[in-house]
């Protein structure tokens, strides 16, 4: 891969097609953590570096498993099982190589094994072609977008804690109308032809 | 008689005070995701109900069978499979609807409303009860897909299930059927709810 | 105590091993079932597209072997078929606004286009759609050799893309002119 095709890949993750405010994917930890900046900034960090490993892994076990064996049929059930087992692993792992890391992350851990935003992107890289490295990438980059965004949308709900806004809106609605203003503001993005 | 009045009232607990889209907050991404048409909105809403009514039933005829420790896992093992064969079967006899839904018919495997009732409801109760409560969780959830999709349909294609309803002058506001347009809808219909929901507390106080 | 640990062991893995097995025999069985019907449908979908661009032909070889892959790597062509009649079909799948516009291209023996089929797209409802309408791909038809886009009115010739879908309509017109390249190739 080249320099201009891994930039064009990561800029079309990031911010062109954002998991999280075009997809729609991995909307439950976008609402549900993301009422402080600092949880958001966790959760993004454990949500992207699963999705590196996931990406990895799946493309593995596609392609030396699933399509040798015209397997295609189990994907779904393998890919879950194999995101819930790394998200295990990776749990059990920092709790004793990085405990500090662990204290930090451990809360959103278990979360992530039903963050649909990894399953999506595990089945995208199988949907779109991708090779090893490309999925790689378009894992990791496709997490640093869902960070990306739930930190934006953190910072902005802090804020909004503090105007007046009817009763009504309490809560998700709010969070939810600010939600759409930024993935409005994300869609100014789209179209955008990057190199070719 | 006592029985059979428990199981209605069971089944209508899930469409309406613990709907788990607009009272429970559960399974957001397919609820932005497909809301774009009516036609959508339907087949992802009865397809996640098959899965559910399904992984409901054999969890809770396993239940006595599946250690503690491992349940989560048996769980999506269970409805892993069941969301493949009703993928199977959609491609089969659906292809124009498997294909508008694509990426969001394997999600449903991580729609957290499944293992949400498999973990709280079905694992504890008969299998009836259970039958019940999956086919009220996932009825609730295909009518506010529904209610979603209606809104956004008409205002950001001028139409209802494929039907043009309005003449030829109106332009249709396409950032409905959009992104955004999706937060909003269901941003505005929560809002509602609760503005309902506080005004009838309101008057009980009073 | 160490026995009934491995015992709690031994039946947590044999449950969990009995639930996968019992699952993909299961999804074996309808895959089986339904895997015949699947293929069948993919078939007649493409079929029918090709059907559509190039009405007189009944059957299509696909021919791709004859293309160096790296064209049509660079130029998104996915496939190409001759008709019996030496047309030719092209799948091309160039990139929209909103992601991989995927067509069938129709060509005749001449090198002119005869018909556009889009099967799959994800373009804005209401502004990219517009370059999809059977009006604007009917200028494509009878098209031969570089195609000229233009903004505006079309002279002789050229294309006139639609306002607020100039993305979209360039990105037809890319599978439309690799699709010719590709069938001047194999010509």
């Amino acid at each position: 891969m080249t320099m201009t095709e891994f930039f064009s890949l990561s800029m079309t993750a990031i911010l062109i097609e954002n998991f999280v405010l075009i997809k729609f994917l991995g909307i439950c930890p976008f609402l549900g953590v993301s009422k402080k900046v600092s949880t958001a900034a966790g959760m993004g960090i454990a949500v992207t570096f699963v999705m590196a490993m996931a990406s990895a892994l799946t493309y593995a076990v596609n392609t030396f498993l699933l399509v040798p064996y015209e397997l295609e049929y189990m994907q779904t059930a393998a890919f879950i099982l194999l995101i819930a087992g790394l998200v295990q692993l990776v749990e059990m792992f920092l709790q004793k190589a990085i405990p500090a890391l662990y204290q930090a992350l451990g809360i959103y851990l278990p979360l992530i094994t039903t963050n649909c935003a990894v399953l999506g992107v595990a089945i995208l890289n199988v949907d779109n072609g991708y090779n090893f490295i490309q999925s790689v990438t378009y894992g990791t980059m496709s997490g640093v977008g869902f960070l990306l965004a739930i930190v934006i949308f953190a910072s902005v709900r802090e804020r909004i804690e503090f105007s007046e806004y009817p009763k009504c809106f309490e809560g998700f609605p709010i969070a939810l109308v600010t939600a759409a203003l930024l993935s409005m503001a994300f869609m100014g993005f789209q179209g955008m032809k990057l190199f070719g | 008689m006592a029985r059979r009045r428990n199981l209605v009232k069971l089944f209508t607990s899930g469409i309406i005070e613990n709907n788990p889209t607009f009272v429970q907050l559960l399974g957001m991404c397919p609820t932005l995701a497909v809301t774009t048409s009516l036609e959508n909105a339907v087949g992802m809403g009865l397809a996640a109900t098959a899965v559910l009514a399904c992984s409901n039933v054999v969890v809770s005829l396993l239940r006595k069978f599946i250690p503690q420790k491992v349940r989560i896992a048996a769980y999506v093992v269970i409805i892993a499979s069941f969301v493949t064969i009703i993928d199977l079967l959609m491609q089969a006899m659906l292809p124009a609807l498997s294909k508008s839904l694509g990426l969001y018919i394997p999600l449903i495997v991580v729609n957290c409303i499944i293992l949400a009732r498999a973990e709280s409801f079905a694992s504890k109760n008969a299998v009836i009860p259970s039958f019940v409560d999956g086919l009220s969780m996932g009825v609730g959830f295909t009518l506010a897909l529904c209610a979603i999709a209606i809104v956004r349909e008409i205002l950001g294609n001028g139409t209802l299930y494929g039907f043009k309803i309005f003449g030829e002058a109106f332009t249709p506001a396409s950032i409905m059927v959009l992104a955004p347009g999706g937060f909003l809808t269901l941003g505005l219909i929560i809002a509602l709810v609760q503005f309902l929901r506080q005004k009838a507390e309101r008057k009980e106080k009073n | 105590m160490k026995y009934r640990e491995r015992k709690e062991l031994f039946s947590m893995v044999l449950t969990l091993l009995v639930i996968a097995l019992v699952c993909s025999s299961l999804l074996g069985v309808v895959n089986a079932l339904t895997k015949d019907k699947i293929a069948e449908i993919q078939a007649e979908a493409l079929a029918q597209s090709m059907r559509q661009v190039l009405p007189d032909a009944e059957h299509f070889n696909e021919i791709s072997g004859r293309l160096d892959p790296a064209f049509m790597e660079e130029n998104d062509v996915d496939a190409i078929y001759l008709a019996d009649d030496d047309g030719y079909v092209v799948l091309v799948s160039p990139r929209g606004f909103g992601g991989e516009l995927v067509m069938t291209v129709g060509i005749d023996p001449d090198l002119a286009v005869t018909g556009i089929v889009i099967t799959e797209q994800s373009e804005t409802p209401g502004l990219g759609t517009k370059a999809q309408t059977p009006e604007y791909l009917s200028q494509y038809v009878g098209k031969t050799g570089t195609l000229q886009l233009v903004k505006g009115a079309a002279a002789e010739g050229q294309i006139s893309a639609v306002s607020g879908a100039t993305v979209s309509s360039r990105g037809i017109t890319a599978g439309v002119q690799a699709a010719l390249r590709a069938a001047g190739n194999v010509a």
